[in-house]
């Protein structure tokens, strides 16, 4: 059986997509295969894209317990939809009113995940700090952002291995 | 699979609807009135260039008296060898394209059952629509009183009209007005008299209840072997009840001489499972209809498919291996559809230039046994593709996997792809059945789950309309059947290849502002 990192849920072997929440399985499936021991020289199978492929997981928690997980390596982008443009983080979806169509940016550089304000007009706070716009912020694990009235808390389990540190690579093996 | 050979396809007298002892002056005659019809600056159709060339090619080869008598010849040499004793000329069907991707071709020799996918795509061979088939539809019209309500019988008028003005003169419709009784409006008459189907639909008065399998059982004169499709299509609001059983025998008997039935409901009230089921048995498929402007984006598309159709049936028969189980079989192109799984299944039919695409989903048993690097038949099948004329075309299709340890690969996009949706219209499905069992979190739970996926993929809008069920189920405990037919019907169209997806969300936006369903 697989479980379901998301929700918990078992699923048959060879399952794509968890049936009680939707998350892509397979994703997961093939992380985990990335990082198998290769039959050769027991180094992870992938140790040489891994810096690529590997991609800590970005969920944000709204007050109200629900989780959301950001898709794929970002950059993300927080906003309201348009007729032509649909942002990573879709904050009407999530009730919120007063976020700009393009109002920040949420990536990862240099081993750390980072916010920027886009010039938003209801302004992004991290912990309750107003950002200077367009000045990228480093976020830790557990920091509370808000953008205009949507606010989460944003979570990322690993520290992200584009370009690992020694004390990240000790961290692995 | 050859190379496809036009002249072993077209016939160039076929080409120009001309005899074989046509004289100069008709052949010149057919040909203009040929070109007036293909001229690629006069005919939008796709298909139209091609056909324009083949136009030319047949007027330049029996306009020139020397050229014709060498391919009278050959004509003759190929009906010697392709004669199959009828009188009626064999229709060749030439070797569609069928592709198989499936979700991993190695699995692991595991103590435990796995899933398993594989997505299906069937081109239909290239075929010139010489002359559009002659269709014999039979429209059956529920004239139950829950008609009355909401405009609804107004909207089938102006569905029968539309299908009236879509049919060429050369079709048959046949109509019949079904409560616990049917009745005979019009027994299949050629459409070139369009007003006398609006004549005999104006007599129709609501009364009664819905009763389909009497209604199904009334249709006369289907199956056959005519030279177009038989349609069955059943336009309704209601529910049947106590019937079903013999509803579907009939669909069945139906699907074996290569009927098709559609089904079209209209308002909240309709079961769509059942109706799902008796349709997917004749390869057909059921549309939910929120207004006319969804009527006409979705009639031209099924018409011009039927007009154009290849076969008049493509069917799968299969065996499976011991301990495997095709869970679910969905059509995903070019109409949504939750077809049978058991042999033989009616796959439908696919029009010119389409893609025909389903979505298997198998149950596989432990596999620990087998050897290392072994390869296994999961199914072993025969698509058996039935021509209006002439012998069936069977194509073999048979399903393997490797078994061993290895790493796993990442599935096929188009897979993952189906299976994703696939999931997400399971999700509406589990909340529906977890609201009806009174686990109301539960069913909230689902649709915030679907919300959320749908906007991973960029699919705000219908996010938004999930969303907002949910939170309506939160605030007033239940889920309106217009809401339902909304999740159903919703993520079933997202489905279907993109940019049909496209054609018909823009029907269906056009028809929320005027929809008579209120
Ligand atoms: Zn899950």
């Amino acid at each position: 059986m697989l479980k379901c990192p998301y929700c918990g849920h078992q699923e048959w072997v060879g399952a794509l997509f968890c049936q009680q929440c939707g998350y892509p399985l397979w994703e997961e499936v093939a992380r985990a295969e990335a990082q198998r021991p290769s039959p050769v020289n027991g180094k992870p199978a992938a140790a040489s894209r891994r810096r690529k492929t590997a991609i800590s997981r970005v969920t944000l928690r709204l007050p109200d317990g629900h989780t959301v997980t950001l898709q794929g390596s970002g950059p993300w982008l927080v906003g309201r939809p348009t007729a032509t443009h649909q942002p990573d983080l879709d904050a009407q979806a999530l009730g919120a009113r007063h976020v700009s169509r393009q109002h920040a940016r949420l990536e990862w550089r240099r081993g750390g995940l980072y916010i920027v304000d886009l010039g938003s007009t209801n302004g992004t706070w991290v912990n309750g700090r107003r950002l200077t716009p367009h000045e990228p912020k480093r976020l830790h694990d557990g920091d509370w952002v808000r953008w205009a009235d949507l606010e989460a808390q944003v979570l990322f389990d690993a520290p992200h291995t584009q370009t690992p540190s020694p004390s990240q690579e000790d961290l692995a093996s | 699979m050859s190379a496809f050979d036009f002249s072993q396809q077209v016939n160039y007298y076929e080409v120009l609807g001309v005899s074989r002892n046509a004289t100069p002056e008709e052949i010149r005659a057919a040909y203009r009135e040929a070109v007036r019809r293909w001229h690629p600056d006069l005919n939008p159709a796709p298909e139209a260039h091609e056909y324009f060339l083949l136009v030319r090619q047949a007027y330049e080869v029996l306009s020139n008296p020397k050229k014709r008598q060498a391919y009278d010849r050959t004509l003759e040499q190929s009906s010697e060898t392709s004669e199959m004793g009828g009188t009626a000329p064999v229709e060749r069907v030439r070797a569609p394209q069928v592709r198989v991707r499936v979700s991993y071709s190695l699995i692991p020799p595991l103590e435990e059952p796995q899933l398993w996918y594989a997505f299906l795509i069937i081109r239909a061979p290239w075929a010139p629509p010489r002359q559009p088939r002659p269709l014999n539809l039979w429209l059956l019209i529920d004239r139950s009183s829950s008609m009355r309500n909401g405009g609804k019988l107004a909207l089938v008028k102006e569905m029968v009209a539309e299908v009236v003005r879509l049919l060429r003169p050369t079709d048959r419709l046949g109509m019949i007005a079904f409560d616990d009784r049917p009745a005979v409006l019009l027994q299949p008459t050629p459409v070139h008299k369009r007003a006398i189907f609006l004549h005999a639909l104006s007599q129709v008065r609501p009364q009664g209840g819905t009763e389909i399998a009497r209604a199904l059982s009334v249709v006369e004169s289907v199956g056959g072997r005519s030279r177009g499709p038989h349609l069955v299509w059943i336009f309704t609001d209601g529910r049947t009840y106590g019937d079903e059983a013999r509803a579907l025998h009939l669909a069945r008997q139906w699907a074996r001489q290569g009927v098709i039935c559609d089904a079209f409901g209209l308002g909240e009230d309709w079961n769509e499972a059942f109706l799902d089921r008796l349709t997917g048995l004749t390869g057909g498929s059921t549309h939910f209809i929120s207004g006319l402007s969804m009527v006409k984006t979705l009639f031209p598309d099924l018409i011009r498919r039927y007009h154009h159709a290849r076969v008049r049936q493509l069917n799968f028969t299969f065996d499976l291996s011991p301990g495997v189980k095709l869970r679910a079989l969905y059509r995903m192109g070019p109409e949504v559809a939750h077809l049978g799984v058991e042999p033989p299944v009616a796959l439908g039919v696919v029009g010119p230039q389409e893609r025909w695409l389903a979505l298997a989903e198998f149950e596989l048993p432990p596999l620990y046994r087998l050897e290392d690097g072994a390869r296994w038949t999961v199914l072993d099948g025969t698509l058996e593709f039935l021509p209006f004329r002439g012998r069936p075309y069977t194509e073999p299709l048979r399903l393997e996997v490797h078994v061993g340890q290895g790493p796993r690969s990442v599935p096929p996009k188009v897979v993952r792809h189906a299976v994703e949706r696939l999931t997400w219209y399971r999700l509406q499905l589990a909340s529906r059945a977890a609201w009806r069992d009174g686990r109301l979190h539960e069913a909230q739970q689902y649709l915030s789950h679907l919300a959320q996926s749908l906007n991973r993929r960029g699919l705000g809008r219908m996010a938004r309309r999930v969303q907002q069920q949910a939170l309506d189920l939160e605030r007033f405990q239940r889920l309106e059947p217009e809401a339902e037919k909304d999740l159903e019907f919703g993520t079933r169209m997202l489905m279907l290849p993109a940019d049909v997806y496209e054609a018909r969300q823009r029907g269906q936006r056009g028809s929320a502002t005027r929809s008579p369903s209120k």
